[in-house]
């Protein structure tokens, strides 16, 4: 059997001063093209594993294998061509331009102290095209508004080339319009061969996606499959502990409604 | 179709390295010009064509007030004048630096203890009576040791890496300040206060042609290494998300805070302590050319060098009796701070 892109082998994680793991055996696998929402109440360790993914922090114990590599293993520089990453809606100290936020994207390519190449100008500008950001190129990046920034961030995540985008709750402090926009394009980008994997408070951001999902709850994954499977009353009821009714419109799609507004 | 978009890439490019150029030759152009301007500048009383032909003819003539002239221009004003060109370029630099690697704006060169360790440094030489030289080395080991102290208690401990290392540079400089004062309380006021006084007010007055051989290397070195980590320090100053960029954010962070420390340490060990202009100049830089740090950089060394060159020359000209430039940078400098802070909301 084919190495997966990415398995996650039993993960454990403890904050230095908690008593209690947060993780506590997380395992899991991952394909190329895959949209994986993770889904779950606060505190459940979604963050905490895509911080761990990232090498934010190590685990205590069990192992992250990209392609079958152990990631402790790989160098920053390789481990930033496996792995980009969109935060959350964010602030900047120094308001760098649209074309300098995409291109240091390129760092792992061309390292901290070579200049940019040709090649790292030409993807830059590809990704902001990609993105249909041509006319904010030379914006500041803090004078765009927050589903602006997104597009950026994402942007940078193309030109970065990794195979898995991580993202951490991306539609944080954007409006509706923008967050639809957003798993818009994070759709059409799947398509083209890119995994996600995204943290979101949204059972409906799955539903929009109907990619995987996996149900995370105390540290450990409840539930894992497609979202038909995963986005039921019961499961929602499960990790959210409030009824929320799992409806079927009239054209087959599927939507979410809190039952106490029913 | 293709090979436009293959040439795009090397338009993109051409397009930064003109910008660059563009904004660096003026800049470079204007210092050159000030500095030869400042080679004029003085109380001694000569006329400009006297000054002219001893510059032109490098004081081949034998007459009495042309070899005094000579070794004044070349002696006193030359070695000055690099000097003040060398530490405003230093300060300017490693003050751009240090802000995006602190992903603070406010932070200057001073932020990990190394003013109040060279002050302790340059104090303990004076009260030894070491000759000028020994001060110089005394004043970078003093430096180096707050800095060093710094660093240690921010690696003690677990946490946040950055509110540590300011942490620590604020402990390491209070408690260097601290001995500072025992010393100048326990020194000869007649002699060795004022001395250690005047030391801390900053100046270039006693600085020689040797003296700038000396730490000529020092500078280089650490001017090269910033002004080649442009791009680093744009990665870092997006704090933690640097690391999903590729890079080990805490070797890279302690390579710049060692090249910014060397400049800032070797400028305050020929100079003393010259305020503001490593916090100010990167902020006019930033409103002239933005904060992408490949171009702020050598634009605020460029600035840095012009301002402190015409900071000296008012200190030595503007009266008759020489204001050390500590003082000069600092009554210049606190409402030109105000002015930008309010200009640039904050950034």
């Amino acid at each position: 059997m084919p190495d997966s892109l990415l398995e996650i082998q039993k993960l454990c994680f403890k904050y230095p001063h908690s008593s209690e793991n947060i993780l506590k055996g997380i395992s899991l696998k991952a394909s190329s093209g895959e949209t994986i929402c993770l889904l779950g109440a606060n505190g459940c360790g979604k963050t905490t594993l895509i911080r761990l993914l990232l090498r934010f922090m190590s685990p205590q114990s069990g192992n992250i294998l990209i392609k079958g590599r152990n990631t402790k293993d790989i160098p920053e520089r390789k481990l930033a061509k496996c792995f980009s990453y969109v935060p959350q809606l964010q602030t900047t100290t120094f308001s760098y331009s649209v074309r300098d936020m995409v291109l240091m994207g390129r760092i792992p390519f061309s390292g901290c102290f070579r200049p940019y190449t040709k090649a790292d100008h030409k993807a830059a500008d590809d990704a902001i095209e990609r993105m249909q950001l041509t006319s904010l190129t030379s914006k500041s990046f803090m004078e765009l508004s927050g589903g602006q920034r997104q597009m950026v961030l994402i942007a940078r995540a193309i030109a970065q080339d990794a195979p898995i985008c991580l993202m951490d709750e991306p539609e944080n402090g954007l409006d509706y319009g923008n967050q639809v926009k957003l798993f818009h394009h994070i759709s059409t980008l799947s398509g083209g061969g890119m995994t996600f994997i995204i943290t979101t408070h949204h059972p409906e951001h799955a539903l929009w996606l109907s990619g995987r999902v996996i149900l995370m709850k105390d540290g450990l994954v409840m539930s894992d499959g497609n979202c038909d499977e995963c986005i039921t009353q019961e499961k929602l009821k499960d990790i959210y502990g409030i009824n929320i009714l799992v409806n079927a419109g009239k054209d087959g799609s599927r939507y979410c409604r809190p039952s106490i507004y029913a | 179709m293709e090979p436009d978009r293959g040439s795009r890439g090397s338009r993109l490019l051409m397009t930064f390295v003109l910008k660059k150029g563009l904004i660096i030759c003026p800049l470079a152009l204007i210092l050159t010009v000030m500095a030869t301007a400042s080679l004029f500048a003085g109380h001694y009383p000569a006329t400009f064509s006297e000054l002219l032909s001893v510059i032109t003819s490098t004081g081949k003539s034998d007459s009495e007030n042309t070899q005094m002239l000579s070794s004044i221009i070349f002696e006193l004003r030359l070695p000055r004048i690099f000097a003040a060109i060398l530490v405003g370029a230093a300060l300017s630099a490693s003050g751009a630096a240090y802000q995006s690697m602190f992903v603070n704006p406010l932070v200057s060169p001073g932020v990990l203890g190394v003013l109040s360790g060279g002050g302790v440094g340059a104090a303990i030489g004076i009260i030894c009576g070491l000759s000028p030289f020994g001060i110089q080395l005394s004043t970078f080991g003093g430096g180096m040791t707050a800095v060093l102290g710094a660093l240690f208690i921010a690696l003690i401990y677990r946490g946040d890496r950055l509110l540590l290392l300011v942490l620590g540079g604020v402990i390491s400089g209070a408690f260097f300040t601290s001995i500072l004062s025992l010393i100048k309380y326990a020194a000869d006021p007649n002699d060795q206060l004022p001395a250690i006084t005047y030391w801390l007010m900053g100046s270039l007055s006693g600085v020689g042609l040797n003296d700038i051989k000396t730490v000529l290397p020092l500078f280089i070195i650490g001017l090269l290494v910033l002004l080649s980590a442009g791009k680093a320090l744009n990665v870092l100053s997006l704090g933690e998300e640097s690391k999903a960029l590729g890079i080990n954010p805490q070797r890279l962070r302690l390579m710049m805070i060692a090249a910014a420390t060397l400049l800032s340490i070797t400028s305050v060990s020929i100079a003393g302590i010259i305020g503001w202009v490593g916090l100010i100049v990167p902020h006019i830089g930033r409103m002239l050319v933005g904060p992408d740090n490949r171009i702020l950089l050598p634009v605020s060394a460029i600035l840095g060098g012009i301002i402190l060159l015409l900071a000296d020359n008012l200190s030595r000209t503007a009266f008759t009796v020489e204001i050390p430039l500590g003082i000069t940078t600092s009554i210049f400098g606190i409402p030109m701070f105000v002015c930008f802070l309010r200009k640039s909301k904050g950034m």
